[in-house]
């Protein structure tokens, strides 16, 4: 303080001449505005896609053979001839999203468990970035990989009679395998995040290592693990590429894994990649299609996000 | 927690007797085994993966010609032969019967007729008389050789081979592929896989003398140097990825462009000037919404907005282009639509590598007086830098192999020229991929496999470095 008490009153002179306000600077409010526009694009993404799909759809809904009762509950997607029930797409995607999820959740979440409960620092380091690659594989190759080696396979197992050449089981089969390293990090986060002091109070009353992990850290990260199922199913639905090579190339209301089946996107991939008139009601169907796939997987994410969001209070 | 739940039995245990707790361990066993088993099932599906496109990208193949070869090469003219050469050709291409018809048909035997009756023998009891005296390609002169391409070729195919590489430096070798691609069509009629075609190439080489004995055969790669050089073509025989690596590369290229700032900007408004305000919390929770929008979605924005209602500008008409497109179907609206696609990726990245940067950093800067971007811009932009890279190294190796929106927006599925600038029409790797795995037959696969092989390890390639970048970040933080 003694230091101190000469030099007082040399700032409050300071005080006097020099304005502690924030200065308005152009430069740096223009950097700012521009930063906030570009974080602003994502949400004209957004607005973006809902405009687009809702408009077109709209054409396509006001079309006279068209009423949303239709829509529904019509069994039969052929909308140049006024047919234009979705259920066929629906149950496709449906279908390969069941089988590639039967797949993609005991494997991805036992391969979380195993990584995050059992797996030494080191053979984790080899053992995540396989996972990585797998999860860096493009789809398409995974669509090549159902049409070159999943449906031979299944051919030679149940039959060439009973699974066609196309069918949904293969795909959803190939689709699984794809789903698995999205389950298996996104669950592995969630494990890892359970406290070391539940794990320890389990031991410590004599529970194995698996009735630790199955009992004790699996329930407290289920909210996590649930999450990564969704976004797994959410994937699911709006794989494309897979379904599009080994799922079939026309909408087909079955519940056989082993028919032909267009699901969904495999169907909107299918009219758009062949020549497209701007009028035609094949080009409004598409876009019905797609905002009926943009509700389905915008609600299993927000799902996703509240699950999320609710793990997070619990620590 | 369910862990309080779980009640142990109350019943006093006798430690080391209870029978329980063998059976306990044995399932913990059993349990810990099935875990490792569902990994060690992941990787076996990546390894049949890869093992299965390898399996295609080479092996034994036999050759069929569309064009009989002998109908194209100069024959010598019957009247031109001598009696025994003509004798010689009539007993060994007359049906055995016919031969022995002659006698009774014709009053003498072949050995006793004149020229001119074996001349008109051959005529009337064979198939192809004009292709008997016929010279195959190997006895021909290079000469010859040049006069069979320039008579059953196009002159301007002829003109454009011969500008090429001239006709007289080619060798004989050379002229006689050419011969075989371009006027007999050579394509290949069967293939069999890499490993059987390397591990029983005997049982092979039996059936193909078997069932194809006059057809050439060998053991062949598809992916070669050729193939990723030469032009696309309709023929997997000599087909080439050139013009979708450079599409692939030159959409990547403007994706990155588009993208990079953008997402970097956005990802410094949203960490280092975004407030608490409602505004800013419903763009984090967008772009969150964002990246689970499947990207087929993204291709139908680009469809509607880009291709159809920007075609103006997407295929450059506007901008005075010579010669511009006939749609909006281009690389820049493939590009814009796939920055959109990226971009969730590159500001949630971002985001996270400003995060990590030390607040103490930022204050120091603030206290010695440099404002809120000098900050940024010299302090923690350099110090995220690695983290940020990671982030758009994955968004790349995303767009490389993205298809289904490319598939909406328009990449052709069939392009012979290369793409010229962001205004032009343009295929990419995955979409030869995609177009080639969906046609049927063997070849296309072999070389659907082979572009796959590409595509495989430049996006792994992309991704072991961002892994690699990442876990040395790790390390050092």
């Amino acid at each position: 303080m003694a230091v101190l008490t000469p030099q007082a009153p040399a700032v409050a002179q300071t005080r006097e001449r020099i304005s502690l306000k924030k200065k308005p600077r152009l430069g740096e409010s223009l950097i700012k505005g521009f930063l906030f526009v570009c974080g602003f694009i994502s949400v004209f993404t957004t607005i973006g896609i809902v405009l687009v799909l809702a408009t077109e759809a709209l054409v396509f809904f006001t079309a006279p053979e068209v009423t949303l009762v239709k829509f529904f509950t019509d069994t039969i997607w052929a909308p140049e001839a006024g047919r234009v029930g979705i259920l066929p797409l629906v149950t496709a995607t449906l279908v390969t999203s069941a089988i590639a999820m039967m797949i993609a959740l005991p494997i991805g979440l036992s391969a979380a468990i195993f990584l995050s409960e059992y797996a030494s620092p080191k053979a984790r380091g080899y053992l995540k970035p396989i996972l990585e690659l797998l999860a860096g594989i493009p789809t398409v190759v995974y669509g090549f990989f159902a049409v070159s080696f999943m449906t031979p396979l299944l051919k030679g197992i149940f039959g060439a009679d009973v699974v066609e050449f196309y069918n949904m089981a293969s795909a959803g089969l190939v689709m699984g395998i794809m789903i698995v390293p999205i389950v298996a990090s996104m669950s592995e986060d969630a494990l890892s995040a359970v406290p070391r002091g539940l794990r320890e109070a389990s031991f410590g009353l004599g529970a194995t290592r698996l009735e630790t992990s199955l009992k004790v850290v699996v329930p407290a990260a289920v909210s996590g693990i649930a999450a990564a199922v969704i976004v797994g199913i959410s994937r699911a639905f709006g794989e494309t590429m897979i379904v599009a090579l080994a799922a079939g190339a026309g909408p087909n209301f079955t519940l056989n894994p082993f028919k032909a089946a267009e699901t969904m996107t495999g169907h909107i991939a299918r009219i758009s990649g062949g020549d497209l008139s701007y009028d035609s009601i094949d080009y409004t169907s598409i876009f019905a299609v797609g905002l009926m796939l943009f509700f389905m997987t915008l609600t299993l994410n927000m799902i996703s996000r509240w699950f999320v969001r609710r793990y997070r209070e619990v620590y | 927690m369910a862990a309080t739940t779980t009640s142990i039995p109350a019943q006093p245990i006798e430690i080391g007797a209870d029978p329980s707790v063998r059976r306990r361990q044995r399932i913990a066993g059993f349990g810990r085994a099935g875990l490792f088993l569902s990994l060690i099932i992941a990787i076996i599906a990546l390894i049949v993966l890869l093992l299965d496109i390898t399996n295609k990208i080479g092996g034994m193949v036999v050759y069929g010609y569309k064009i009989d070869p002998l109908t194209i090469v100069p024959s010598i003219p019957l009247e031109e032969l001598t009696e025994p050469e003509l004798l010689q050709i009539a007993k060994d291409n007359v049906p055995p019967d016919r031969q022995a018809a002659m006698p009774e048909e014709m009053g003498m035997p072949l050995d006793e007729m004149s020229k001119d009756d074996l001349i008109n023998t051959i005529y009337n009891e064979t198939p192809n008389p004009d292709t008997l005296t016929a010279r195959p390609l190997e006895t021909l002169a290079d000469q010859e050789l040049v006069a069979v391409l320039d008579n059953n070729i196009t002159d301007a195919r002829f003109n454009q081979l011969n500008s090429e590489q001239p006709f007289e430096t080619r060798s004989r070798e050379e002229l006689i592929e050419l011969i075989e691609s371009e006027v007999l069509l050579e394509s290949v009629v069967k293939t069999w896989p890499l490993f059987e075609s390397l591990f029983s190439r005997p049982a092979i080489e039996e059936q193909i003398r078997r069932d194809f004995p006059d057809s050439d055969s060998e053991f062949r790669w598809w992916l070669t140097p050729q193939f990723i050089l030469n032009d696309l073509t309709t023929r997997p025989e000599t087909t080439g990825i050139r013009t979708a690596i450079l599409g692939s590369i030159l959409m990547v290229m403007t994706t990155i462009a588009i993208a990079v700032p953008v997402g970097v900007a956005a990802g410094i408004y949203l960490e280092e000037f975004a407030g608490k305000s409602r505004l800013n919390s419903i763009i984090q929770t967008n772009i969150y919404n964002l990246s689970g929008v499947p990207s087929i979605l993204y291709g139908m924005l680009g469809l509607a907005i880009f291709v159809r209602a920007l075609g103006a500008l997407t295929s450059g008409a506007a901008f005075g282009i010579p010669d511009p497109p006939p749609n909006g179907r281009t690389i820049i609206s493939a590009s814009l639509t796939m920055a959109l696609l990226i971009l969730p990726l590159i500001i949630i990245n971002t985001q996270e590598a400003i995060k990590a940067v030390p607040q103490s950093l930022r204050d120091g800067s603030l206290a010695l007086g440099a404002t809120k971007w000098q900050t940024v811009w010299n302090h923690v932009l350099p110090v995220a830098a690695p983290g940020m890279l990671t982030g758009i190294i994955l968004g790349t190796a995303r767009a490389i192999g993205e298809t289904a929106p490319l598939i909406v927006v328009g990449a052709a599925a069939y392009i012979t020229s290369d793409p010229r600038g962001p205004f032009s029409s343009f295929t990419v790797l995955p979409m030869q991929i995609y177009s080639w795995a969906s046609l049927p037959g063997e070849t296309f696969r072999n070389i659907a496999a082979a572009a796959i092989v590409v595509l495989l390890v430049i996006v792994i390639l992309f991704n072991l470095t961002a892994i690699i970048l990442r876990n040395r970040l790790r390390k050092s933080l």
